[in-house]
């Protein structure tokens, strides 16, 4: 009951949204790279947002299911076919026992997403499906997956309700992309001229970029202003500034503390833009403020949460005691 | 010195103390975290306590930014210095020196002091731990002994075992998991600090206090099998 790995493409790992309750105890959260894509990923097939899935990146795996299920993929746009036939990005699809996937190479932005009915089924470490490459635990025993790899799904279902329905337009991902931010913690520290610059020029994406961070080249910002900090908190988006001058963002395999100030933080609705930027690409940030930050955030869930019952209500032709299940679910969420 | 309240993206604000390390602003911290957790306010998703902040998460669609702020501008209004809440000592054996403490020479060398004079010292505090980061469980902890103090190795270790206590500075702490590093490895503790497939994977938290206590060759072969048994009880005393 699941899913065979025929090729494992670059980075294919399970991940859903982290391992949030550990960051104090000095353990990374990990969790997807694009937090929007797996939840529409999740929502399309008739899951709950945060269940687990496969996150690909460059090139994504060829696989074959062991059983009927359906399946969406989202985020990185690929060329992908299930038995030979072309399908699409963020659309539900039913696949018949024994029918091959195959995900190509991205042919625009970093992270793709599968998710399947029912959901990823690994053993839950620290309260989360996970997987912490850095410390090779949680997930599908802690690493990426590899050819030959039989991966479970929970109680897999062959039906949901509006199949053709379960679709929603794919974005395109822009060359030159604009991230809102908010001020950082330190950005106090930083002069004005040094905040101007940040938020004026344009900076590109370097090759050393991963889960952990990307770091971006431009002219260098200075931060002789700046006094000896203590490690505090990091966030998922933080923008810090080495001594170097070139800033990195943090991201999902962040270390849990750190002590580089922070000039800016990425707002959530932009973090999704944020981490399909691939290297070379040129990028520049917006200040907003906090208020605006949130009220844009609070847009974006509450799109999800109109597709959600968009697609719930379309289950209500016949009664499906799935849907019933997971709507009593969310109320004791 | 009042603490600031500072945004941290839309998700993330600290609550930010004085730029030092230093028992009394951590107490602080740590009171200001308890007051918190107390009243289990409804949108706020976690903590996490340092040298000099709290960070505090929240769910935004749960509670807006402006009524999070005026709690907690008014939670760290007055907050004491004293801990109200109990002292949690965790005891961790370790045994000193030879094969697991290899480093043992270089501390008897910058402190002109013998190795069992160096391991009185060592295991006599109770030491704070301030925060934890960097590796899963590893705790910077405060109140080594500045006879002590010795700097890191010139030529840092590609690897050092799980359980490895050490000197770095003015700091001391132990490794949960394997690590390279440069700390001075002066003994090591048969248990293993870090246990993820465990409830609870950590045997202790910022703001408790770890205490070694120095054990034989046998001890430390008692206490790995019954580590390996599943049978070992960790000493954990409560103090008012």
């Amino acid at each position: 009951m699941g899913i065979r790995i025929v090729k494992a493409g670059v980075l294919t790992t399970v991940q859903d949204a982290g391992r949030l309750n550990f960051q104090a105890n000095g353990f990374s959260v990990s969790g997807t790279m694009d937090q929007q894509a797996a939840n529409l990923a999740n929502l399309l097939v008739g899951n709950l947002a945060n269940q687990a899935v496969l996150e690909y990146s460059i090139v994504g795996p060829t696989l074959v299911f062991t059983k009927a299920i359906v399946f969406a993929i989202t985020g990185a746009i690929s060329t992908s076919y299930l038995n030979g036939n072309e399908i699409e990005n963020n659309k539900a699809y039913i696949a018949s026992k024994n029918d091959r996937l195959e995900i190509g190479p991205m042919l625009s932005g970093r992270y793709g997403y599968l998710a399947v009915s029912g959901g990823i089924q690994v053993p839950p470490v620290m309260q989360s499906r996970s997987t912490s490459l850095k410390y090779h635990l949680g997930g599908f025993n802690g690493r990426a997956l590899v050819e030959g790899d039989f991966v479970n799904v929970i109680e897999p279902f062959i039906r949901v309700p509006a199949l053709e329905d379960r679709a929603i337009p794919v974005e395109s991902f822009d060359q030159d992309v604009t991230i809102r931010v908010t001020a950082g913690p330190q950005s106090q520290y930083f002069n004005q001229d040094e905040l101007d610059q940040f938020t004026s020029q344009t900076f590109w994406v370097s090759n050393d970029t991963d889960r952990m961070g990307m770091r971006l080249t431009g002219n260098t910002i200075e931060t002789s202003g700046v006094p000896e900090m203590l490690s505090e908190a990091t966030v998922m988006g933080q923008i810090q500034v080495p001594k170097n001058g070139d800033p990195i963002v943090l991201l999902a395999d962040r270390q849990t503390s750190g002590g580089y100030p922070v000039i800016a933080v990425v707002a959530s609705v932009d973090l999704s833009k944020l981490v399909q930027l691939n290297p070379n690409q040129s990028v520049h940030f917006k200040m907003i403020s906090l208020t605006e930050s949130q009220q844009l955030n609070r847009q974006m869930i509450a799109k999800r949460e109109q597709l959600a019952a968009k697609f719930d209500a379309e289950a209500n032709s016949g009664v499906d005691t799935r849907v019933v299940a997971r709507r009593v679910a969310r109320l004791f969420k | 010195m009042k603490p600031s309240i500072i945004p941290v993206g839309d998700t993330a604000v600290d609550v930010v103390f004085e730029n030092k390390i230093d028992p009394i602003i951590n107490s602080q911290i740590r009171n200001l975290q308890s007051k918190l957790e107390q009243e289990a306010i409804t949108g706020i998703t976690g903590f996490l306590a340092a040298f000099r902040t709290l960070t505090v998460f929240y769910n935004p669609m749960q509670i807006s930014w402006p009524e999070l702020k005026s709690i907690l501008t008014k939670e760290s209004q007055h907050l004491d210095s004293a801990l109200h809440t109990e002292k949690t000592i965790v005891h961790l054996p370790v045994l000193y020196g030879g094969e697991f403490g290899p480093d043992m020479v270089n501390i008897e060398k910058q402190s002109k002091l013998s190795s069992s004079e160096i391991i009185n010292l060592h295991s006599q505090p109770q030491y704070l731990i301030y925060m934890l980061g960097f590796l899963p469980g590893f705790a910077y902890l405060g109140g080594l002994d500045e006879r002590l103090a010795t700097p890191r190795l010139a030529n840092p270790r590609l690897k050092i075992n799980p359980g490895s206590v050490g000197i770095a500075g003015t700091q001391t702490g132990m490794y949960p998991i394997e690590s390279p590093g440069g700390w001075q490895i002066i003994g090591r503790t048969p248990l293993q600090l870090f246990q993820p497939s465990a409830d609870d994977p950590f045997y202790y938290s910022a703001g408790d206090y770890i205490k070694f206590d120095a054990i034989t060759v046998s001890e430390y072969q008692a206490i790995q099998h019954d580590v390996e048994q599943h049978q070992y009880q960790i000493e954990v005393e409560k103090e008012k």
